[in-house]
């Protein structure tokens, strides 16, 4: 089983390095225009590949947002880092980005860890129908929003930043299309905030969010947990300078890749004979726990392991890599009782599916509205035993 | 009911342009089912799209003065209520409203709101052994879209070996197993 554990591991390293091979990634992002200057054509030092060399990051601004990353994330080459370590590079980015604040904004962006209403204060939905607590990326200086940018940088993998931005990027391409005057959308339309004050040692949390995408990240010491957060896109396939970008590409791939490598039998236990037309776990239903449906994965050979293991990395890993590698092994170890569903046509970005066990609900739901539903898809990546790291918080 | 559910299925299709991210033309209703030895609980929440929330909310709104009441949101609760099917063991069961809780208007308008109903149907204590409870759905079938799941029990004298639903999940069947008492 830890064979299974390295092979993802040296997959994504080997991703890291050759990120032309991944889908959607690379994107040429926007997000921070004035990023690009003084930093575009600087070569970034240590393993990490030429960007030059890379024919999707070309792009200036895209050199300077990875470029970004590399700077928070200066050696890739090692494998994982010691959480400790990350930890207090998280805790050094949250406070150079406090720093950058006056005191009206930092009053605004912290609540109190115990905060219970700001903890479940997140939403697939446009920011208009929410009421997000924290500071609005519209409003803050470009020197702020790139220490927000570092701050993500820093608390996420290199895919888990790349998608984060992806998928940020998409929403401006749905504001683009609205006709609309001022449509909830956008890169401006995102929030920030903190539950406690970054600590190396006592728990906090981060909050970034806003239409399609919901990051609680709680960090206690060495611990890091992601869950619960809210993964979409809409559109989930969209252009960027030429290139075809899928912020959540690799995940629908790799559910079909490994739907298809079931057996006929297994196959028929996974199928569900009913639609699944949405999540069922979504915001909103914190500590719910659903009876899990499908082909137990306990009954899967060691591919079939390994690409279902590598389908819930595709979530698992979008935190850093140290609490990630912890995460993938704590729900391989407990992967006899873990479960996996499909409802939906054998086909890339139609079906929804389910993967469900012990530490672990990954929901992925494509959704109707607008036509194609490949190209609005809905993801809930939850923890029914540690959501908002109450294992270690007590909340 | 007939007038009512007509006015719903004259759509208003030519939803604003911001509603490609919304729900459009659907009623989700999303329904989660918790089985004990003595009770079910049914906790059920209704998201009307953004093309059918109008004509939705003018038949809640009863007298038309542009809110929803306590009273009038009660009121379509139990509407609602009556047109769930449920059976213990194929015994029809009487489930009591608990519960109502309503979105602001404009959430509703937009798409976004959910109407959040739990109801409950005491039974009597049910002996070890193997038992069934089904759920029929039948609210405005013609714009649904159903979800109906059991949550994982909390009595560990109860074991939920089965779940059963049509197509379009307006049917659904729950099997499970009562232990006996140690």
């Amino acid at each position: 089983m830890r064979k299974t554990i390295t092979h993802i591991e040296q997959e994504s390293l080997k991703r890291k390095h050759d990120i032309s091979a991944v889908d959607g990634a690379g994107m040429a992002i926007a997000f921070f225009p004035r990023l690009q200057d003084g930093i575009a054509g600087r070569v970034p030092r240590g393993n990490t590949p030429p960007m030059q060399e890379i024919p999707l990051v070309r792009n200036r601004i895209v050199r300077s947002l990875l470029f970004l990353f590399a700077l928070t994330v200066s050696d890739f080459s090692r494998g994982a880092e010691a959480a400790a370590d990350r930890t207090r590079k998280v805790v050094g980015a949250a406070e150079t980005f406090l720093a950058t604040l006056d005191a009206a904004q930092r009053k605004k962006v912290i609540y109190d860890f115990d905060d219970a209403a700001q903890r479940i204060r997140w939403s697939n939905l446009p920011v208009d129908r929410v009421g997000h607590g924290g500071l609005r990326m519209g409003d803050l200086k470009p020197g702020q929003r790139e220490a927000v940018m570092h701050l993500l940088a820093s608390v996420l993998s290199r895919m888990g930043y790349e998608k984060v931005v992806g998928i940020v990027e998409s929403d401006e391409v749905l504001k683009n299309q609205s006709r609309s005057g001022a449509p909830p959308f956008g890169r401006d339309e995102y929030f920030i905030s903190f539950l406690g004050k970054p600590s190396a040692t006592a728990p906090w949390m981060i909050q970034f969010g806003g239409h399609h995408l919901a990051l609680n990240i709680t960090l206690a010491g060495e611990q890091g947990v992601l869950t619960p957060s809210l993964i979409a896109v809409q559109p989930a396939r969209f252009t960027l300078d030429g290139k075809t970008v899928r912020p959540m590409g690799r995940e629908t791939d790799k559910a079909l890749e490994l739907i298809k490598a079931l057996t006929e039998a297994q196959r028929k236990q996974a199928i569900l004979g009913s639609r699944m037309r949405d999540l069922v776990l979504g915001p909103g239903h914190d500590g719910e726990m659903i009876q899990p449906e499908g082909v137990k994965v306990g009954m899967f050979d060691e591919k079939q392991r390994r690409l279902l293991l590598e389908l819930v990395a595709e979530w698992s890993g979008i935190i850093h890599d140290a609490a990630a590698t912890a995460k993938l092994q704590e729900i391989e170890a407990r992967l006899a009782d873990t479960w996996f569903a499909w409802s939906g046509p054998l086909e890339a970005g139609k079906a929804y599916f389910r993967v469900q066990g012990p530490t672990v609900i990954i929901e992925y739901a494509p959704q109707s509205l607008g036509g194609d539903v490949t190209m609005h898809l809905h993801s809930m990546y939850r923890d029914p035993s540690n959501d908002y790291g109450r294992k270690f918080t007590g909340q | 009911m007939n007038s009512w559910l007509l006015g719903c299925l004259l759509l208003v299709l030519a939803a604003p342009s911001d509603a490609l991210a919304h729900r459009l033309d659907e009623y989700l209703q999303a329904t989660r089912v918790s089985v004990a030895t003595n009770r079910i609980d049914l906790s059920i929440d209704l998201t009307p799209g953004v093309a059918i929330a109008s004509q939705l909310l003018a038949v809640i709104d009863a007298d038309q003065d542009g809110q929803v009441s306590k009273a009038e949101a009660t009121a379509y609760a139990q509407r609602f209520l009556k047109d769930l099917q449920v059976a213990l063991d194929e015994a029809s069961l009487a489930l009591s409203l608990t519960d109502i809780s309503f979105p602001a208007l404009h959430e509703v308008r937009g798409g976004l709101g959910v109407i959040r109903i739990k109801a409950s149907a005491p039974v009597r204590s049910l002996a070890p052994g193997s038992h069934t409870f089904g759920l029929t759905n039948s609210h405005l079938p013609a714009i649904s879209v159903y979800l109906v799941n059991a949550l994982v029990t909390r009595d560990p004298a109860i074991s939920i070996t089965k779940q059963t639903r049509d197509e379009l999940q307006k049917y659904y069947r729950l099997e499970f197993q009562v232990a006996a008492a140690p």
